[in-house]
């Protein structure tokens, strides 16, 4: 790749960028091109890695996010003083193989940990679906117990106002269908008070229990939420 | 460098070159200068010359050299106080560390 071709490609994938901040960046790199010199080229190009690095920095800097160099080239502490040491001389091509080979390694790695999950989950099939099982199971159970606790709210509820029914049939007998009618009517708020907080529970739980669910199931391939 | 350098000591470096030249100087002098001390890749100071821009504390001329124009960077007031301010913290950092590494002898 040649000097206009990197500063080529570098205004190409800094298009989002306003068009001063574009300028001022191929500019910037035009300029450093040339103070480097002519024979320096190939040096300067290999030094800054791949224009989608550069336009990288150069965008997480003006979105205010993080740039990560390593996720562009591996570089960690062993790996740049192997690299340092051994690269003292100029070696172009065991360079540019580093840096490509770590640019890929990533990917490849993620890809292969998820191979090897499944490859696992498949070997271990029966105890795999005997988990599976279980964990559908008590989330079931989970599900149909707030279930079942605004069922009975409910189901209190219903009997209070039958209980009040029976207490106004009763009035024949005024102080025995008071009695049955308050007790109705105690019945009826107890199950109305029960209702309305279980029915919070559940919208305080079920998504809840949604999210973890499916942090549970992602957390095998993206690794922990952020 | 077993260290590494965080964000505001690599912008108290590139102040620092920067402030040394009173004519200001440019990206890939800095770049060099910068180099000379610390273990960063070619590609990271043009962020940070950016944003040191934006925060008034490099301005940014330029001016003619060998039939071209070249950006010059120069360190404004502000950035001149910006860079106190860092060259003092880091003398109190150093103090402290030296005060761990050495037992109290400090530099």
């Amino acid at each position: 790749m040649s000097r206009e071709e990197y500063l080529a490609e570098l205004e190409k994938l800094l298009r989002e960028l306003p068009e001063e901040e574009r300028q001022a960046a191929v500019q910037y790199y035009a300029d450093y091109f040339e103070d480097a010199g002519v024979e320096n080229e190939a040096g300067v190009i290999r030094e800054l890695g791949s224009p989608e690095k550069v336009a990288e920095s150069i965008k997480a800097d003006y979105y205010g996010r993080e740039f990560n160099e390593s996720d562009f080239e591996k570089k960690d502490y062993m790996e740049t003083y192997g690299r340092k040491s051994s690269e003292s001389g100029t070696d172009p091509d065991g360079a540019g193989r580093a840096k490509q080979s770590g640019r890929r390694a990533p990917w490849t790695s993620g890809k292969l940990k998820l191979l090897l999950i499944a490859l696992i989950a498949i070997a271990v099939w029966p105890v795999s679906l005997a988990v599976i099982c279980v964990v559908l199971g008590l989330a079931a159970a989970a599900v149909g117990i707030f279930a079942l606790l605004v069922i009975i709210s409910a189901a209190v509820m219903i009997g209070g106002i039958f209980v009040v029914t029976t207490g106004i049939a009763l009035l024949v007998i005024p102080p025995g269908g008071l009695i049955v009618m308050g007790a109705g009517i105690l019945l009826f708020v107890l199950g109305l008070i029960a209702a309305v907080g279980s029915v919070k529970l559940c919208i305080l739980v079920y998504p809840a229990m949604l999210r973890g669910f499916v942090e549970l199931c992602r957390r095998p391939f993206y690794g922990k939420a952020v | 460098m077993v260290f590494n350098t965080g964000a505001a000591l690599l912008d108290a470096i590139v102040l620092a070159v920067v402030s040394r030249e009173e004519e200001g100087t440019y990206g890939y002098k800095i770049t060099q200068d910068v180099r000379k001390v610390i273990d960063v890749s070619e590609s990271t100071l043009y962020p940070v010359l950016r944003r040191l821009q934006k925060d008034d504390c490099l301005e940014v001329y330029d001016r003619q050299f060998d039939g071209r124009n070249r950006r010059y960077y120069k360190v404004t007031a502000r950035g001149m106080a910006q860079l106190n301010l860092y060259k003092s913290e880091w003398k109190i950092y150093i103090r402290k560390i030296n005060a761990i590494f050495e037992g109290g002898v400090t530099a």
